[in-house]
């Protein structure tokens, strides 16, 4: 299924997996993130995209791209799982994404997926969108950002850029070096072994509605207090309002997803 | 401070109020108080103690149904509560204060079904055999049974056609995270499992094995990403018929007259195109050429070459930075002429020019 409201929260159980997710407008004037789910006794595939462009493009980018990506795997029921059938469906997202474009209109989307099939997790990133691993304590992301500002951290690492450059680049940080729908040769970042989960692990996919409001340690603590995966979406959604208040940020659409094995 | 319990199950300081300030009840039988947690902070330390390296499920203890309390007049029976969770019995409790904006109800049953013991909300399968001391994990009791049961934010269920039971909910309310946690909000389901201090860091033994699985897991996404020539971060690249195209006009109006390939230094293998006029050397972005995996060259204009189209000449000059550039192992102060296989040594990098347009080959021929 797919989101297609403002504010949303969505929670389905199957046989060996529970899924909760939940989608905030924010302070924005539209809801450009997107979410959607299929699920499976067995397995998910799940996605989360965040849209870009003016004249709501945005909205149009990530919707269109969580369709075709729902689209590409509700035909076939026993796809081989592998990173490639995974891959597959971005570049087909890509494409849906691509041709919307005209001359009024550019628009783009970040895409994180994942397939968690018997407890095998494959997973795809394009753009700044970030997928989390909590277990037991630990809050690990598994994603890696595909923004300005990883490519100044590689400069800086390897002694190409100096720390004053570094800073006067950094203010353009969150600039997206790849999303859905750009004009060139895109990048997706996935794995090629699935990474094997374990019982009351728990998947986290989210927009930048949320990492950019809360460290990772804020949300690690949040999910470590609330053994009920709902109630600690709820406190998430909650804490953010309150941050977001103290420093007068202005709000961007939030979408977290979270699958928890059983 | 000493911490008791009313009948209703609330904890307060009878130290500083008589009779509970929530409910106004008083407190609970003496006998009673012997198995609920006096000390909440110990009991939570034996809790967390337990915590081994697999994720634990709090479960708070359960009611202990061999201790047998004794009933006293005019009130009804209390079971012994989980701490921190003050579900109050459905008969007795006074009702609740509803939220302000008093659009959604107050729910004030627990989601499973009803028989003499309160199901408490985080031990669906209450019966009456003999609780096991132990504390054993759960993990299905941390969802309730069904979802549809619960007034939770307002939810609307539907089935789906899988036969699993979807739930949406309307709008969110606006509640102070803080309250939430301080349990000063019942408004949720039961009682919000909500424990501030309830937290891996509080052992230390826990936390070093919690360092420790993260970077294990750490290490173990970095062997399984995909990887492209050893970077750190793994790519795929997405095929674009229409970006090729573009790519192709662009060539016709600013075509590549030569090339400089590197053959020692960081960017071995690359080849750069030369086009007609000037073309800049540096780190930096905004030249023509751009040698930026070298640290040694220049970021701002390192050094010039120059395709003189009615001459068909190429010529090499020096930029207007620091950094010096060698012309077949000499020293570059000035204006030189480039002939083919010439090697340019700029910074670490050594650069060998071929050219293409020279007394055979002009795009006059080919582009009209």
């Amino acid at each position: 299924m797919q989101s297609l409201k403002d504010n949303d929260f969505i929670s389905e159980e199957s046989r060996d997996l529970y899924i909760s997710a939940i989608t905030v407008l924010g302070d924005r004037e539209d809801q450009q993130d997107c979410f959607g789910y299929i699920l499976k006794d067995n397995a998910i595939y799940l996605t989360v995209c965040d849209g870009m462009g003016g004249y709501s493009g945005g909205k149009l980018a990530s919707t269109v791209a969580v369709k075709a990506f729902l689209d590409y795997f509700s035909q076939d029921t026993e796809m081989v799982l592998g990173s490639d059938c995974l891959t597959q469906s971005t570049v087909f997202a890509n494409s849906a994404v691509y041709n919307l474009a005209n001359d009024a209109r550019r628009c783009g989307s970040t895409l994180v997926s994942v397939i968690i099939r018997d407890k095998a997790l494959y997973w795809n990133s394009v753009g700044d969108s970030r997928a989390y691993l909590f277990r037991g304590g630990s809050f690990v992301q598994f994603t890696k950002d595909q923004n300005y500002r990883v490519v100044l951290d590689e400069k800086k690492k390897a002694g190409l850029i100096d720390e004053i450059e570094y800073e006067n680049e950094a203010v353009r940080g969150d600039a997206l070096i790849c999303h859905l729908g750009m004009e060139s040769v895109g990048l997706i970042d996935y794995n090629e072994s699935p990474l094997m989960l374990l019982p009351d692990d728990i998947v986290i996919l989210m927009s930048d509605g949320l990492y950019k409001v809360l460290t990772d340690e804020e949300i690690s603590s949040v999910l470590s207090n609330f053994n009920d995966v709902n109630e600690a979406l709820y406190a998430l959604e909650l804490k953010v309002r309150k941050v977001s208040k103290e420093k007068n940020i202005r709000r961007d659409n939030m979408t977290v997803a979270t699958v928890k094995i059983k | 401070m000493n911490v008791k319990q009313c009948v209703n199950g609330h904890f307060f300081d009878v130290d500083s109020f008589a009779k509970c300030p929530h409910c106004d009840a008083p407190v609970a039988g003496a006998a009673m108080q012997n198995n609920v947690q006096n000390e909440p902070k110990a009991k939570k330390k034996f809790f967390f103690g337990k915590k081994s390296k697999e994720a634990e499920t709090v479960v708070p203890p359960v009611q202990n149904n061999n201790f047998v309390q004794p009933v006293q007049p005019n009130q009804p029976v209390q079971p012994n509560r989980g701490f921190g969770y003050g579900v109050p019995p459905v008969n007795a409790a006074p009702p609740r204060p509803m939220p302000a904006d008093g659009q959604r109800p107050v729910n004030m049953r627990p989601p499973y079904p009803m028989n003499n013991n309160p199901a408490h909300q985080y031990q669906p399968n209450i019966n009456n055999a003999p609780i096991p001391n132990e504390v054993k994990r759960d993990v299905k009791s941390s969802y309730p049974e069904k979802v549809d049961t619960i007034d939770f934010w307002s939810q609307k269920s539907a089935d789906t056609d899988d036969g699993n039971t979807v739930t949406t909910m309307g709008s969110f309310p606006d509640i102070d995270i803080e309250d939430l946690v301080k349990g000063e909000i019942k408004t949720l389901a039961g009682d919000m499992a909500v424990n501030t201090e309830m937290s891996y860091t509080q052992d230390e033994v826990t936390q070093e094995d919690i360092r420790e699985q993260t970077s294990e897991l750490q290490k173990e996404i970095k062997r399984i990403s995909a990887n492209d020539d050893g970077r750190t971060m793994s790519y795929f690249s997405i095929a674009h018929e229409n970006a090729e195209q573009k790519s192709k006009t662009s060539v016709i109006s600013d075509p590549v007259v030569g090339w400089l390939v590197a053959i020692a230094g960081k960017h071995t293998g690359d080849s750069f195109n030369i086009y007609a006029g000037q073309n800049s050397l540096g780190r930096g972005t905004d030249n023509r050429i751009v040698l930026d995996k070298d640290s040694t060259v220049s970021r701002g204009r390192h050094a010039v070459v120059i395709f003189e189209p009615k001459k068909k000449n190429f010529y090499l000059q020096p930029g207007d930075t620091n950094g010096l550039i060698y012309l077949n192992e000499e020293f570059v102060s000035d204006n030189r002429e480039l002939k083919k296989s010439d090697t340019i040594e700029i910074g670490e990098t050594k650069l060998l020019f071929v050219p293409l347009c020279d007394e055979n080959f002009s795009w006059e021929d080919f582009i009209k």
